[in-house]
C-alpha cells in the first residue's frame, strides 16, 4: 500500500512540478509571478484538442503545432499586455496577470464551453505491475519529460549567453541594457518559452484532470505551492517541491484522511518556510549595492 | 466641518426612514397580494406574459450547469410557438450566480423584488438553494423543481416548494436494495464527495445497508477540487467490496473509476444519477464505464415514437444544436420546465401563487413530462420517486429495468 501511494504521489507531484516550471522561468527573468500561467496552459491545451478533434491531426503533430502557437501566443501576451506596464511597480504587473487569468478563462468558456471532456494520453495506456505496485507508461513519461525540461533549462540558464542575459535582466533592467542586452526581446522570448512549457504541462495534465476551462485550478495552486516550497528561483527546487507535495498529500490521504490532505500540505509548507525562508533549494537573495 | 456633520446626520435620518418605509411597504404589499388573490393575479403576470426566473451558474467552476437555462428557454420557445399558456407567452430570466451562495442570495432577491417574477424554476446547487430557502419561504413565491435532490426541500414539505428530481436519500436506498436483491452483495464500499451532497447519500446508504445486514467495507471521501484519486482507489481495492457506490460529481467519479480499473479493482459499480450522463463516456472511456449501473428518472430517447421524446429532440436540435440531446442533464431540465408549465396551464386565468400551488397539488401520477408519475400533495413534495435502473453498455447508458417506484 505505501509503495503504491508513493508512486501515485510521485505521479501527481510531477504534474505539479511540470506546471511550476513555467512560473519559475518568468519569475527568474522578470520578478513577476504570472497568475495567468495555468490559464495560458489551458488555452493551449484546448487548441491542441481542436487540432485533434476538428482537423483530426495525429497526436504528436497537434502537440507540436500547438507548441508553435504557444510560443507565438506567449510572445504576443508579453508584447500586448505586459510591455506597456514594464516600468510599473511589480505589484501592478502581477495584478495585470491576474486580470489575464480571468480573461483567458472567460474566453475559453465562450469558445469551447464548460462541459469537461476527456483528453487522450501521450502514450498508449499500458501499465506494469511489480510487487503489487502499478505504474503506467504515462506516469513515467510525465516524470521523464519534467526532469528533462528542468535539466535542460537549468543548464541553459547556467551555461548559455541567453541564459546569462535572462538572469542579468532580472537583476537590473537598466544595467542589463547598458551591457548591451536587448532586455525587451529577452522578456518577450521568456514569455514565449514559458507558454510552451505551460502548453506541455497542460497537454500532459489534461488526461488526468480532464479538459475544461477550470482544469488548471487545483493543479495551478499546487504548482504555485511547489514553486514556493522549492524556492521560487530554483528549477530543480520545483521538482523537489512538486514531488514532496504529491507524496505527502498521498500519504496523508492514505493514512490519515483525504479531507485533511491539503491542510497538511500547506502546514508543511509553512513549516519549511519557517525553517528555511528561501525554500528548500532557493538562493538567498542579496542585493549588491 | 459643521456642514459635513449636518449633511451626514440628514443622510442617516434619510436612510433610517427609507429602511422603515421599506418594511412598511412590504407588509402592505403582502396584504395587498392577499386581498388581490381573489381578484388579481400575482406578480409577474400581465395580460399577455408570464415572467419566470431562476439562477444558474454561467461562469465559474460549475459553469457547465449553465446549459439548464438554455434548455428552459428552449422549452418556453416551444410553448410560446404553440400559442403560450392560456394565451400568455412565457418569458424567462436567468441570473448568473457563479455558483457562489452569497451571490445566490442577491440573485433570489433581485428576481423576487426587482424583476418580480411569478415563479422560480430549476435553480442549481444544494447549498445555494438552502441559503435562500428561508427568504423564499417567507415570500411564498412558488419554487418549482429545485435542481437538487436534498431532503431539505421536501422533508418536511414546504408550502411553496416543489421538488422533482430523485431525492438523494431515496436513491441511496434504491442502490442498497438493488445491491442486496439483484447483485447479492455481501459488502459495499462507498466513494463520496465530502460535502452536504455526498454525506446525505453516504448516511442514507450506510443506514439502509445496515438494515439489510450488508457490511460497509470502506468509506472513501474526497474534496470537490481534488484531482488525484489514487489513494482512494487503492483503499477501495484493498477493502475488496462486492459493490462500490459512487456518490460523486462527474470528474472525480470518472477519475476514480479510471484509477480503480487501472490497479485492477473489480466490483459492481453503481454511480449516482447526478453524474451518470454521456459525459462519463467522454471522460472515463467506454471500456471503463462498461457495466456501471445507475438510475434514471427521465425518459430515454430510445423511445422515438413517444411524442414527448420527439418534441424534445426536435426543439433542442433547433435551439441548442451544439449539444447532444441525449444528455441526462438536459432531459432533466426539460422535465423541470414541463412540470412548471403544467401547473401554469392548470391554473387557467387565476394566476395567483395561492391558486398555482393548489393546482400543482392536483398532479397525480402525471405522465405528461419526461419524468415518470409526477405527484404532489400538500404534504408530499418529492415530485416523483420513480426510476429505472440503467447501465452503461457499449458506450451508451441504457435502461435495464421497468419503472421502480420507491415509497418514502
Amino acid at each position: 500500500m505505501a509503495g503504491q501511494i508513493i508512486i501515485g504521489g510521485l505521479a501527481a507531484g510531477s504534474l505539479y512540478a511540470l506546471a511550476a516550471l513555467g512560473l519559475i522561468l518568468i519569475f527568474k527573468t522578470s520578478d513577476i509571478v504570472n497568475f495567468a500561467q495555468g490559464e495560458m496552459a489551458m488555452l493551449i491545451t484546448f487548441i491542441s484538442f481542436t487540432f485533434l478533434t476538428v482537423t483530426k491531426l495525429p497526436y504528436f503533430v497537434s502537440f507540436l503545432l500547438s507548441l508553435v502557437i504557444a510560443f507565438i501566443f506567449g510572445m504576443a501576451v508579453e508584447r500586448i499586455f505586459m510591455r506597456p506596464v514594464q516600468k510599473a511597480p511589480i505589484l501592478n504587473q502581477i495584478i495585470l496577470t491576474f486580470g489575464l487569468y480571468m480573461v483567458f478563462r472567460g474566453v475559453a468558456g465562450i469558445i469551447w464551453g464548460y462541459t469537461p471532456v476527456g483528453f487522450p494520453e501521450a502514450l498508449p495506456n499500458k501499465h506494469f505491475n511489480y510487487v503489487g505496485i502499478t505504474i503506467t507508461i504515462n506516469q513515467i513519461f510525465i516524470f521523464v519529460v519534467t526532469t528533462i525540461l528542468m535539466l535542460g533549462f537549468y543548464l541553459f540558464f547556467k551555461h548559455t549567453k541567453i541564459g546569462l542575459a535572462m538572469r542579468a535582466s532580472s537583476q537590473n533592467i537598466a544595467t542589463a541594457k547598458l551591457m548591451g542586452i536587448g532586455v525587451s526581446s529577452v522578456f518577450t522570448r521568456t514569455w514565449g518559452i514559458s507558454a510552451i512549457l505551460g502548453g506541455i504541462a497542460g497537454i500532459l495534465i489534461a488526461p488526468v484532470t480532464f479538459l475544461d476551462p477550470n482544469m488548471m485550478g487545483e493543479v495551478g495552486i499546487k504548482a504555485f505551492a511547489a514553486a514556493i516550497l522549492g524556492g521560487f528561483t530554483s528549477l530543480p527546487g520545483a521538482i523537489v517541491g512538486g514531488l514532496l507535495i504529491g507524496v505527502f498529500e498521498g500519504l496523508i490521504a492514505g493514512y490519515v484522511s483525504s479531507e485533511l490532505k491539503s491542510v497538511f500540505v500547506f502546514a508543511l509548507i509553512i513549516l519549511v518556510l519557517y525553517v528555511k525562508p528561501t525554500g528548500i533549494l532557493g538562493e538567498k537573495i542579496t542585493k549588491k549595492v | 466641518m459643521r456642514k459635513w456633520l449636518v449633511n451626514s446626520l440628514i443622510m442617516i435620518i434619510c436612510l433610517v426612514l427609507a429602511a422603515c418605509g421599506g418594511t412598511n411597504s412590504s407588509t402592505t404589499s403582502t396584504k395587498n397580494a392577499k386581498e388581490k388573490s381573489s381578484v388579481k393575479n400575482s406578480q409577474g403576470v400581465t395580460d399577455d406574459e408570464i415572467l419566470i426566473g431562476g439562477w444558474v451558474p454561467q461562469s465559474g467552476p460549475a459553469a457547465q450547469w449553465g446549459i439548464l437555462a438554455e434548455v428552459y428557454q428552449s422549452y418556453f420557445n416551444k410553448v410560446n410557438a404553440d400559442g403560450g399558456v392560456n394565451g400568455r407567452k412565457l418569458k424567462y430570466i436567468a441570473i448568473d450566480d457563479e455558483y457562489q451562495p452569497s451571490k445566490t442570495v442577491a440573485a433570489a432577491k433581485k428576481l423576487v423584488e426587482q424583476e418580480k417574477v411569478f415563479a422560480i424554476l430549476g435553480t442549481t446547487g444544494t447549498a445555494h438553494n438552502k441559503a435562500v430557502k428561508p427568504y423564499l419561504t417567507q415570500k411564498g413565491i412558488p419554487v418549482v423543481a429545485v435542481a437538487s435532490g436534498d431532503s431539505a426541500f421536501v422533508k418536511p414539505a414546504v408550502k411553496n416548494y416543489f421538488a422533482l428530481q430523485t431525492n438523494y436519500d431515496i436513491e441511496a436506498r434504491i442502490f442498497s436494495t438493488y445491491a442486496n436483491k439483484e447483485l447479492k452483495a455481501k459488502s459495499v464500499g462507498i466513494f463520496y464527495q465530502n460535502d452536504d451532497y455526498g454525506i446525505v447519500y453516504r448516511d442514507a446508504a450506510v443506514e439502509e445497508l445496515n438494515k439489510l445486514g450488508i457490511k460497509v467495507a470502506a468509506q472513501e471521501s474526497y474534496n470537490p477540487t481534488d484531482v488525484d484519486f489514487s489513494a482512494q482507489a487503492l483503499s477501495m481495492k484493498k477493502a475488496s467490496p462486492d459493490v462500490v457506490f459512487l456518490f460523486a460529481s462527474p470528474k472525480p467519479a470518472a477519475s476514480f473509476l479510471k484509477e480503480f480499473d487501472k490497479i485492477g479493482g473489480s466490483a459492481e459499480r453503481m454511480l449516482t444519477y447526478t453524474s451518470a450522463d454521456s459525459t462519463m463516456i467522454d471522460l472515463a472511456g467506454a471500456d471503463v464505464m462498461e457495466g456501471v449501473l445507475s438510475t434514471t428518472w427521465v425518459k430515454s430517447l430510445k423511445d422515438k415514437d413517444n411524442p414527448l421524446i420527439k418534441e424534445y429532440v426536435d426543439q433542442i436540435s433547433k435551439d441548442i444544436p451544439k449539444q447532444d440531446p441525449n444528455s441526462v442533464f438536459m432531459r432533466s431540465a426539460w422535465a423541470y420546465a414541463q412540470v412548471l408549465v403544467e401547473g401554469l396551464k392548470r391554473s387557467g386565468d387565476n394566476l395567483t401563487w395561492e391558486n398555482f400551488i393548489k393546482q400543482m397539488e392536483t398532479l397525480k401520477d402525471w405522465d405528461g413530462s419526461l419524468a415518470y408519475n409526477v405527484t404532489y400533495t400538500s404534504d408530499y413534495r418529492y415530485g416523483q420517486t420513480s426510476v429505472k435502473i440503467s447501465q452503461f453498455k457499449g458506450g451508451e447508458l441504457v435502461d435495464i429495468s421497468d419503472v421502480i417506484k420507491y415509497e418514502p
